[in-house]
């Protein structure tokens, strides 16, 4: 009964807050323009994220090539420390990727 | 809006219309801001994470799979932008906590200026904790079920239903009852 009463009054009364909050929509306008800034941010990102690869990829293939025909233990140490930073720098992108709700 | 026109839009926005994602943001925009302002209580705040609000949905609309209805979804974003901001400001709390008290009092003085009267309940959920604010607020007014609660907000069955236990025992105390 009390717990009813609770819920009654909680409704009615968020109902009268949303009765009173004003809303300006933005404009259409507004909204591509934003939207058009966002992709433009997320190409730059993606650029910016691609060359990093790139280059992270060719001075472990140099480091690599480097190891396997001089020192095959530096190699092997190689190893050790690339597959877990490979791990969590997959995991990291697999998460952003995945980012928020995806009801 | 039509459920039909609802997801002709929504399959253009996914080609990559924007004009199409823009009708469905500003179609949902008005209930989203007043979602966003119960559980913000800061009009500039409510604003930031709307914007950010439709940047990530625009930019997630792929994995949006229509298992939920539209709004279910934006509103799903929003809460979580709005607990990550939280959550990130946590460090801050003194400092961000005037701050809020600051918001909610010019935000009183701006209802009261218009003529408006002041409700009791926006001093009830200031009182909440943001974390206890939204799911009593998607329970109690959306009517959204504990486990859909919990889906949206990326947490436990048990933590939503024991932040709501919480808040409205605040609630309670806050109203005398």
């Amino acid at each position: 009964m009390k717990e009813d009463r609770l819920t009654e009054r909680l409704k009615e009364e968020l109902q009268q807050l949303d009765e009173q909050i004003e809303v300006e929509k933005p404009s259409e306008q507004a909204v591509m323009m934003m939207l058009k800034q966002a992709k433009e941010q997320e190409k730059r990102r993606f650029k910016q994220e691609v060359l990093a690869y790139v280059l992270i990829s060719l001075t472990i293939l140099a480091l690599f090539a480097a190891a396997i025909t001089h020192l095959p233990i530096i190699f092997i140490l190689l190893q050790i420390v690339s597959v877990p930073i490979c791990f969590v720098v997959g995991y990291k992108e697999y998460q952003h990727i995945k980012g928020g709700s995806s009801l | 809006m039509e459920q039909t026109e609802e997801t002709l839009l929504i399959q253009r926005a996914k080609q990559g219309d924007d004009a199409a994602f823009t009708a469905l943001y500003r179609h949902h925009y008005s209930f989203l801001y007043r979602y966003m302002l119960k559980l913000t209580l800061q009009q500039e705040l409510a604003e930031e994470i709307m914007q950010e609000t439709m940047l990530k949905a625009y930019m997630k609309l792929s994995s949006f799979r229509g298992d939920a209805f539209f709004s279910t979804w934006l509103i799903s974003i929003a809460s979580r932008q709005f607990l990550d901001h939280q959550k990130k400001r946590k460090r801050e709390q003194m400092r961000e906590g005037k701050a809020n008290q600051e918001a909610i009092r010019r935000y009183k003085w701006d209802v009261q200026q218009k003529g408006n009267t002041w409700h009791d309940m926006w001093d009830a959920l200031y009182e909440l904790k943001a974390q206890e604010r939204a799911p009593i607020i998607l329970h109690y007014y959306y009517g959204f079920t504990y486990p859909e609660i919990a889906s949206m907000l990326g947490m436990r069955e048990g933590t939503v239903k024991s932040r709501v236990h919480h808040g409205l025992k605040k609630i309670r105390k806050e109203w005398d009852l």
